[in-house]
């Protein structure tokens, strides 16, 4: 299994390719290789895996809203961790704006950007003063 | 598996993939799901059997201080504590027997 820590943010930092800046991605994707028990989980699981930290805002959008969909069809509750998965508010599906908010609120969550993410610093086209 | 427990009408205090529990309960500096402190005894019914198997495994050889107790009809070497094989009858009663023990007995 290549499993990835959720809760170790430091592991999720990228380089920004147009600012030089660290950016905290969230887990995206959370694993590379991953085990469940259920075909149920499973079809969670691989919607909630496909999210990568390129994507852009209506991409996201789109994916949020396939793992929010099975996830309640699926499990019968709403993901717990969709704080992680929003960075800005268009990253948001229209149809779920209100649900979103409120998991938001409770969360303390806050906007970041959209970044470019790379990890090698030679990509970076411009450099920090 | 949650929606489950909810249309029975219990509250997880929490829930994760089987795996990532796994994951970090090696990691001696996790604090638990409610961050009071690494848990020192892990409960595992109702996996599937080889997956269970390789879960006991790796927290047999990675979290060496940890018990582990399996309440499945099958037997699990790698856990700390197991019931052996049994019927499904035989298992019905077995925790039958140790839940009439508890608070309310259900």
């Amino acid at each position: 299994m290549l499993l990835g820590r959720e809760d170790h943010p430091e592991d999720w930092e990228v380089l920004d390719a147009r600012t030089g800046n660290k950016v905290n991605v969230g887990p995206a994707p959370e694993h590379l290789f991953q085990t469940v028990e259920t075909p149920q989980e499973a079809m969670v699981s691989i919607a909630k895996l496909c999210i990568r930290p390129n994507d852009t805002w209506k991409g996201r959008s789109i994916k949020l809203s396939h793992y929010v969909d099975l996830s309640k069809r699926y499990m019968g509750v709403m993901p717990q961790d969709l704080h992680l998965f929003v960075r800005t508010m268009a990253d948001v599906p229209m149809t779920l704006k209100e649900e979103f908010a409120k998991i938001l609120e409770a969360k303390d969550w806050k906007e970041t950007v959209i970044p470019d993410p790379t990890l090698l610093p030679r990509m970076v086209r411009k450099m920090k003063e | 598996m949650v929606g489950e427990f909810l249309k029975r009408g219990y509250q997880p205090a929490g829930f994760m993939s089987a795996m990532d529990i796994g994951q970090r309960i090696v990691d001696p500096t996790w604090q638990g799901i409610d961050g009071k402190g690494h848990p020192d005894l892990v409960l595992l019914v109702g996996l599937p059997y080889y997956m269970e198997s390789l879960l006991l495994s790796g927290l047999k050889h990675f979290a060496p201080d940890l018990k582990t107790m399996t309440l499945d009809n099958l037997f699990h070497p790698h856990a700390s504590w197991s019931f052996p094989n049994a019927t499904l009858e035989e298992w019905a009663a077995n925790l039958t027997v140790m839940t009439s023990k508890f608070n309310g007995g259900n």
